[in-house]
């Protein structure tokens, strides 16, 4: 079942990026080969081997014999960690959206404490204190040791006026 | 004569020796974390190269690399769980000697014989990589082109248990390649209106994305490994009895480490797994195996920290990264643009004698640093896996964004995670998709480059030797690894049909 979803993964991409490479522009300084000749040859490439391997799951299952409501056993427990992922993948997008309105040292506690509350750890003193005292090493580290430029947020704005 | 005293120039004048130790320090702690693989902890580190000097970047990877090799037998010593896939060997009697009451033994010895395997490593690869690098020299777009086909035939072979789904790696990072302004016309492709998108995805972004934040977000719903309590183990380097004994086992690690670690694709764990097996079969003490033998630590400890170095054979001579951790070393010599191959030596002599120069102090270091810093991978394992987590998460979308200050940058790491996530829900292998991705550009531009010689005619990948050479191995690589796993496969029917008849 495993092989199966992955042929249907590739085959997904290889039609959208195949539609898309369709889209390229045609230049007067382009080769022979164009801009969208390899992709065009990577998408039937990767077209063509995502069909080799649904092919095979299916003789595989056929040769084993598994009936068909078994067929899902390779794939079980699986939702549940890619939910646990989906969750870690949403905490980074909020820090995305949030860390040019309430900048860096806030989003870095922020992320630290949820992330460690997410993974199982309890809200309390120690941890607030861990994510704070977290997020400061980072602010020290990157803002006043290496200089780089973090987003600030809103506050030197709301400090201005 | 002159590139030691280079070598040693380099050592009083740059902050060369520094980046090695500081390298072999992380790499012993992301090694001693369980599921922080050398090439993730190496990843973490990336993108705080970007500023450094080039010398000191490269070496301060390479060194990484060492001290996780190390690392990971420590908690696999302790906790009975590989802090690194080929420190799985090191359990196997690492953990019974812990047991036994003999932690502190087993760690020396993996110490010693690590720091051993790492110099031959070291010596094997000053050996071998020039001459290899000079077949190089001989190389047109057409040879150039076939040496990107055959590396990533070969990773794709041997990347996994599936030779399509390795294929299918290595062209899905071929594509992400081909993102940005097209090589040859200017023509942008599947830039989707995205600035940010026109100088394409860097390699580092999709290395951080799925060997790092992947794991990160597959070890999410993942257990707690068990902590080591806080009792005190103190390492123990073996006395001259032992120190003998240790020579076979030793011997053997390193001659397998140097073989695995020169071919692409093979790595640590093979190396790891094999030296032990023949450690065994070549032991006078072989009923001692998996009850807590020190051989059965010194063998695969010896060769995995060969493998640390041999892997970059093939890395130097033709930019061909044999591993995970090879392919972002590749990616720090890219960043600092530095083109592995012959021109690396002619062009950038200084880059190798430095990084050889570099591996040398940095095994020197492991010697020390190995029971210096163990207190603090004790207090680390110890710390709950969540808070590691975040800190680990925060650290990403701080280094990601030091390399142009964009949170663009950062959206394509999660995004690349959350794919990482998908690849290995479905047995899709991390290292062929990265190699695509490194590899893209040489196979694209040295394609249309000799096509452009050509007037488009494909027979000119048939007239030159070097091409047809290359080509043809490729070609026998994927036929022979299809030919030997169906001719596996079909073994292991007709002998489980013939185990169920005679059941019946």
């Amino acid at each position: 079942m495993r092989d199966l979803l992955g042929a249907l993964i590739l085959l997904l991409m290889a039609g959208g990026y195949h539609a898309a490479s369709l889209g390229i522009n045609r230049s007067a300084l382009s080769d022979e080969v164009g801009a969208a000749g390899l992709p065009v040859v990577y998408a039937g490439a990767l077209t063509a081997l995502a069909l080799a391997l649904a092919i095979k799951a299916l003789v595989s299952l056929r040769l084993v014999g598994r009936p068909g409501a078994d067929a899902g056993d390779d794939l079980r427990g699986e939702g549940r960690k890619l939910l646990r992922a989906a969750g870690m993948l949403i905490i980074g997008i909020g820090y995305i959206a949030i860390v040019d309105i309430a900048g860096y040292l806030l989003s870095m506690i922020a992320v630290i404490a949820l992330v460690a509350v997410y993974q199982g750890e309890r809200m309390n003193r120690r941890l607030a204190g861990l994510a704070i005292g977290g997020g400061a090493m980072f602010f020290i580290f990157f803002i006043l040791v290496l200089g780089i430029d973090m987003p600030a947020g809103i506050w030197p704005a709301l400090a201005g006026s | 004569m002159d590139a030691v005293l280079q070598g040693l120039d380099m050592l009083v004048s740059t902050p060369l020796g520094l980046a090695a130790i500081a390298g072999v320090a992380w790499g012993i702690l992301g090694g001693a974390l369980p599921g922080i693989s050398p090439s993730i902890s190496m990843a973490l580190l990336l993108p705080f190269t970007y500023g450094m000097e080039p010398n000191s970047a490269i070496v301060l990877l390479a060194s990484t690399y060492i001290g996780a090799e190390y690392g990971g037998s420590i908690p696999a010593i302790l906790i009975r769980t590989p802090g690194t896939n080929a420190a799985a060997a090191t359990v196997l009697d690492g953990y019974a000697m812990k047991q036994q009451g003999r932690g502190g033994e087993a760690l020396g010895i993996s110490l010693y014989s690590g720091v051993i395997g790492g110099f031959i490593g070291l010596l094997m690869l000053v050996l071998l990589t020039r001459p290899l690098a000079n077949l190089a020299l001989a190389f047109t777009p057409m040879s150039y082109f076939a040496l990107g086909v055959l590396g990533l035939s070969v990773i794709a072979s041997l990347a996994g248990p599936s030779i399509l789904k390795g294929l299918a790696a290595g062209l899905l990072g071929l594509m992400v390649a081909t993102v940005g302004t097209d090589p040859i016309s200017g023509v942008p492709r599947f830039t989707f209106g995205r600035v940010e998108l026109l100088d394409g995805i860097a390699p580092i972004l999709v290395m951080v994305g799925l060997f790092a934040v992947s794991e990160l977000f597959r070890q999410a719903g993942a257990r707690a490994w068990s902590a080591p309590g806080s009792g005190a183990t103190r390492l123990r380097f073996p006395g001259g009895g032992l120190r003998r004994r240790l020579v076979r086992p030793q011997l053997i690690g390193t001659s397998i480490g140097t073989v695995e670690g020169v071919i692409p694709g093979a790595g640590g764990t093979i190396a790891s797994f094999l030296s032990y097996n023949e450690a065994r079969r070549w032991s006078r003490f072989r009923e001692e195996f998996g009850k807590g033998s020190p051989e059965g630590i010194a063998a695969p400890e010896a060769a995995n920290n060969t493998v640390a170095s041999t892997a970059l054979v093939p890395l130097l001579s033709f930019g061909i990264p044999g591993s995970n951790s090879a392919a972002i070393l590749l990616g720090g010599l890219l960043v600092h643009g530095l083109l592995p191959g012959p021109r690396l030596f002619i062009e950038n002599g200084d880059a190798v004698i430095g990084l050889y120069t570099g591996l040398f102090v940095a095994n020197l270091s492991l010697l020390a640093l190995g029971s210096l810093i163990l207190p603090v991978c004790l207090w680390l394992v110890n710390r709950s896996r969540a808070l590691l987590t975040a800190f680990i998460y925060a650290l990403i979308f701080s280094g990601i964004y030091t390399i142009n200050s964009s949170l663009f940058d950062v959206g394509l790491v999660l995004a690349a995670g959350a794919f990482g996530v998908l690849m290995r829900l479905v047995g899709l292998p991390i290292l062929p998709a990265v190699l695509g991705v490194v590899l893209g550009f040489l196979v694209e531009s040295n394609y249309r480059r000799s096509l452009l010689l050509s007037a488009g005619d494909h027979s000119i990948f048939l007239e030159d030797p070097i091409a047809i050479g290359l080509l043809s191995a490729a070609l026998l690589f994927v036929a022979g690894s299809l030919g030997t796993r169906t001719w596996l496969a079909v073994r292991r029917r007709a002998s489980a049909a013939n185990g169920a008849e005679q059941a019946q």
